[in-house]
């Protein structure tokens, strides 16, 4: 408990690059150049037009590792000392969906912006993960009272709901995972972590009678078992399922599998994109990609373990949880493991607002790499 | 804090190791474990008729038995370049789906074909024997069946389903729109070249369910007839038959067998197609003695005779042109009433009647009873038959005179039972129908019966009534109906050949029309034995087929006897 109470002018540090994670850098840029490659697969590997998605999706990369360059300047503690006004913010983006928001293919999700349009739920995620962070930190072994961990709870409960009901049943998942991995790695008590992981199953299954309409039901029933109902909701999963049967060990290059071809598999640039890439590079190529996020993920938490201060840890570790939320459910979904709930895969699904979104977590995880103080022997 | 926090972290991180362990082994399971079977299926999509067969309605009889059914089948296709071994392959294959081994390899092995359908509308077991053998190539698809349980039952009313799944002859075909439904279709956006287009929505329009139909036809009166259809037709040696059965109140059809008929399950097996066609509404026969009903109806209708008009018989009449006309068998029957006209088949006496009632008269008659027109039932192929009025090519005098006991006239079996249960209702022509309902979802359409027109006037229908009450009295020694009174008249119809009527064994039509019970009279029914070599006679080659399916039919809805039953009709005296 070194760093708590740390004020912003007392110990000025400079930014020290021989810190900066370059593998991190390398292994976000291997998988973003694969995702514009899995797009314009998708898109059917034609001429690139200016403005078609590949386009976008290039200038949301270059956007985003400009702002991962500037977070990795800046010392975490200003963002710690931003933390409410940037959670304040972040609500504000959500309420104004609800107000101005498009509506596309049903959800009101996006805010448009002329040539561009916004997903504020996307920083949010990132602005709710440092309010917490720095809520965490500022609260130290004082999280150990319930009423630390109830307010804990509340910071992430009410962006939660307000995407829940766009609705957007998979942020408001991501956002679950982050309050989950920062309880983890804070002074609570165990007792507290334990009984709401303990009673999730109850409260699931009060929900599965109570709480869900029938047709969410048969949803998630379909997941599982696509068959029932095989032209509607179930079709997708099953020509996601052949995409990646149909890739085999190689894949079959860029035209992809015969599902993206014949225009079978839907929403294969977004949420069913890695099905799509399967179908491109095969089983090879599969296990490279899963083997690339946990790369990912390993270098983020080596980052975490590295910091030494708990705002810091909480930021590292919600990064860490967030990308491997979003990965695995994306991927989960596209195998039949977990049920379709639209979470987009870390720097290869087409969306402005998560890239940049994610580079600029990549920034924050930088700049706390680069602001750590020498370690050798600073650590307990 | 480090401690505490660092080791929870590890916890997070097993959690990853674990869920990606779950993500690699279902892409393991896809890509490599079921990756042909994935391929085989991604192939047949590319391979399939972008159609999904909508679920066709069920057929019901009057009592909500099943008389056609969807039930689900497969189709076995093969994607030519998959084929590893088309010789082994075509071997494996013939005894399961029916088709001989050369001609499978054959299909297999011919140039420039992506994809051929090897066989259709297999069983789930030979569907699940064939995925057993997991041959290379070879593709099941789902498709449904259409399915009759009754097998050889109502069939050329029923019609099938062909290979198209669209109905084929009888109310399969005539409400193929109704029954069938509409195919679901993938739509896909395609530019000029025909490719589809990536960022196209693409989407399935999701079939719609067939109705289902609700018939008239009572599958216990439908089992009576064809029974006693088919027992007649054995012991008569016959060519064939049909018998209807109608509510003359409504004009619904209760039962409508023919034979020969065939099995809708296995119409492949059919070689000729003829069997497909109703005969009840699609062939004409010249009705023979029968008509003699019509006949009676419109001289007596018109007052130019009453039941007690005598006429003196002899064995013919003679026309203006010196032709002579017989009584059957060249009999005399000298002075006769009209009921005995009918008693004794004279036809003699018939020619009289139309005589008094004049060409015009008598045919405006006949046309008003439905003959020479379609009756307007709701089942497909119906003909209209044959009537020549004079001024037309097929008409003389000899026409006319015979015309009175239904020879050089073509009906169906259908128009005749039309006709005749106008009689029995009193006098009112009914518009024929088989279909009762058509559920469609919620909506239930409801077929109300349909006046076509009054014929003759409601006395004279009751009056003919009591004569051939009598008539089937005579008939007593051959076939009866104790302990009711039922009006019906027999037929020994000569057939037209290429060179005037047919002589010898087996060429008459022999048939019984009737209705009953007299008081309140509820069906008629016609027997129709076509070339019976038993007996030529109507009286006896259908005459027993009558009189059973008309007993059963009593039996069958309850209507008590309206005169002791043991007094034998015909015995006691007539009134």
């Amino acid at each position: 408990m070194v760093t708590a109470g740390l004020s912003l002018h007392s110990h000025e540090r400079q930014a020290n690059f021989r810190n900066f994670d370059w593998a991190l850098l390398v292994t976000a840029l291997v998988l973003s150049g694969f995702g514009l490659v899995a797009i314009w697969s998708a898109d059917g590997a034609g001429p690139l037009r200016l403005g078609g998605p590949v386009f976008r999706q290039a200038f949301a990369i270059v956007l985003g590792l400009l702002l991962m360059a500037v977070l990795s300047w800046v010392d975490p503690r200003y963002v710690k000392a931003l933390a409410w006004a940037i959670y304040a913010v972040a609500l504000v983006g959500l309420v104004a969906v609800d107000l101005l928001g498009v509506t596309i293919g049903g959800a009101r999700r996006w805010i448009d912006l002329g040539p561009l349009t916004l997903q504020p739920s996307e920083p949010a995620k990132i602005a709710v993960l440092i309010a917490l962070a720095a809520f965490v930190a500022d609260r130290g072994v004082e999280m150990r009272h319930f009423r630390n961990f109830l307010l804990a709870g509340l910071i992430v409960a009410v962006p939660m709901a307000l995407v829940y009901q766009q609705p957007d049943l998979g942020t408001a998942g991501c956002f679950a995972a982050i309050w989950l991995v920062v309880m983890l790695v804070s002074p609570v008590r165990r007792l507290h972590l334990l009984s709401v992981v303990g009673a999730s199953p109850f409260a699931a299954l009060f929900a599965w009678h109570f709480v869900l309409h029938d047709y969410m039901r048969e949803r998630l029933l379909i997941s599982y078992q696509p068959e029932r109902d095989y032209f509607g909701e179930g079709f997708n999963i099953i020509q996601a399922q052949i995409a990646i049967g149909t890739g085999g060990l190689l894949g079959n290059g860029l035209a992809g599998s015969l599902q993206s071809q014949l225009g079978l598999l839907r929403v294969r640039h977004t949420d069913f994109i890695f099905a799509h890439a399967m179908g491109m590079v095969g089983f090879v190529g599969g296990v490279a990609l899963v083997a690339a996020y946990l790369l990912l993920l390993w270098r983020i938490s080596r980052a975490a373990l590295l910091v030494d201060d708990l705002f810091s840890r909480a930021l590292a570790t919600g990064v860490t949880g967030l990308f491997f939320f979003q990965a695995f459910v994306n991927m989960g979904m596209n195998v039949g493991l977990l049920p379709v709930t639209g979470v987009p895969l870390p720097f290869i699904s087409l969306g402005g607002s998560a890239i940049w979104t994610q580079f600029a977590a990549l920034g924050l995880i930088q700049g706390l790499l680069t602001h750590r103080r020498r370690t050798a022997f600073g650590r307990q | 804090m480090n401690g505490l926090s660092a080791r929870r972290l590890r916890v997070l991180l097993a959690a990853f190791v674990l869920f990606s362990g779950a993500v690699g082994y279902r892409v393991v399971s896809f890509a490599v474990l079921q990756g042909p079977v994935l391929a085989q299926r991604a192939e047949a999509f590319r391979y399939r008729e972008d159609i999904v067969p909508a679920h066709r309605g069920d057929i019901l009889d009057a009592r909500g038995r099943v008389l056609a059914t969807d039930i689900p089948a497969d189709r076995v296709s093969a994607i030519v370049r998959q084929v590893e071994d088309p010789h082994r392959t075509a071997q494996l294959l013939a005894p399961l789906i029916g088709r001989s081994a050369e001609d499978i390899e054959a299909a297999l092995t011919q140039p420039g074909r992506e994809w051929v359908v090897l066989q259709r509308q297999l069983d789930p077991e030979v569907s699940a024997q064939i995925r057993a053998l997991e041959l290379p190539g070879i593709v099941l698809d789902p498709e449904p069946k259409r399915a009759y349980p009754m097998g050889d039952f109502a069939s050329q009313v029923l019609g099938f389903v062909n290979w198209e799944y669209r109905g084929a002859y009888g109310l399969e075909a005539a409400y193929d729109s109704v029954v069938g439904g509409i195919p679901g279709q993938l739509v896909g956006e395609r530019d000029l070249a025909g490719n589809v287009i990536a960022l196209g929505q693409s989407s399935w329009s999701p079939p719609k369910d067939g109705a289902t139909l609700v018939l008239t036809i009572d599958s216990a009166v439908q089992y009576l007839a064809e029974s006693v259809l088919e027992r007649t037709i054995q012991e008569q040696r016959a060519a064939g038959g049909t018998i209807i059965v109608m509510d003359v109140r409504t004009g619904a059809i209760l039962a409508m067998a023919n034979r020969p008929s065939f099995d809708p399950n296995r119409f492949t097996a059919v070689s000729d197609p003829a069997l497909f066609v109703n005969r009840s509404v699609s062939a004409t026969y010249e009705p023979g003695s029968t008509f003699k009903v019509i006949t009676m109806a419109l001289g007596l209708d018109a007052g130019v005779v009453t039941p007690q008009t005598v006429v003196d018989g002899g064995t013919y009449r003679e026309l203006p042109d010196g032709t002579r006309i017989y009584n059957a068998l060249l009999q005399e029957f000298g002075l006769e009433t009209m009921t005995e006209v009918l008693i004794h088949s004279s036809n003699v006496g018939a020619m009289e009647v139309v005589d008094r009632l004049g060409p015009e008269r008598f045919y405006d008659g006949v046309e008003r009873f439905g003959f020479g027109q379609p009756s307007g039932v709701d089942l497909p192929g119906e003909v209209e038959g044959i009537v020549n009025r004079p001024g037309t090519a097929g008409w003389s005098l000899t026409t006319f005179y015979t015309n009175a006991f239904g020879q050089g006239i073509a009906v169906t079996p259908l128009q005749l039972v039309v006709a005749v249960s106008a009689i029995a209702n009193g006098g009112v022509l009914m518009r024929p129908y088989i279909v009762q309902e058509i559920r469609d979802g919620q909506r239930i359409q409801v077929t109300e019966p349909t006046t076509v027109r009054r014929v003759i006037r409601e006395e004279t229908a009751r009056t003919l009534s009591e004569m051939l009450a009598e008539v089937m009295d005579s008939y007593s020694t051959r076939f009866r109906i104790p302990g009711y009174r039922i009006a019906a008249k027999t037929g020994t119809a000569e057939i037209p050949g290429p060179h005037g009527y047919e002589r010898g064994e087996g060429a008459t039509i022999a048939s019984v029309i009737g209705y009953g019970p007299v008081e309140n009279p509820r069906f008629c029914v016609l027997v129709k034995i076509d070339r019976p070599k038993g007996s030529p006679w109507g009286e006896r080659a259908a005459g027993p087929a009558f009189a059973e399916v008309f007993r059963q039919l009593l039996l069958l809805y309850g209507i008590p006897p309206s005169q002791p039953v043991d007094s034998v009709a015909g015995e006691g005296g007539r009134p």
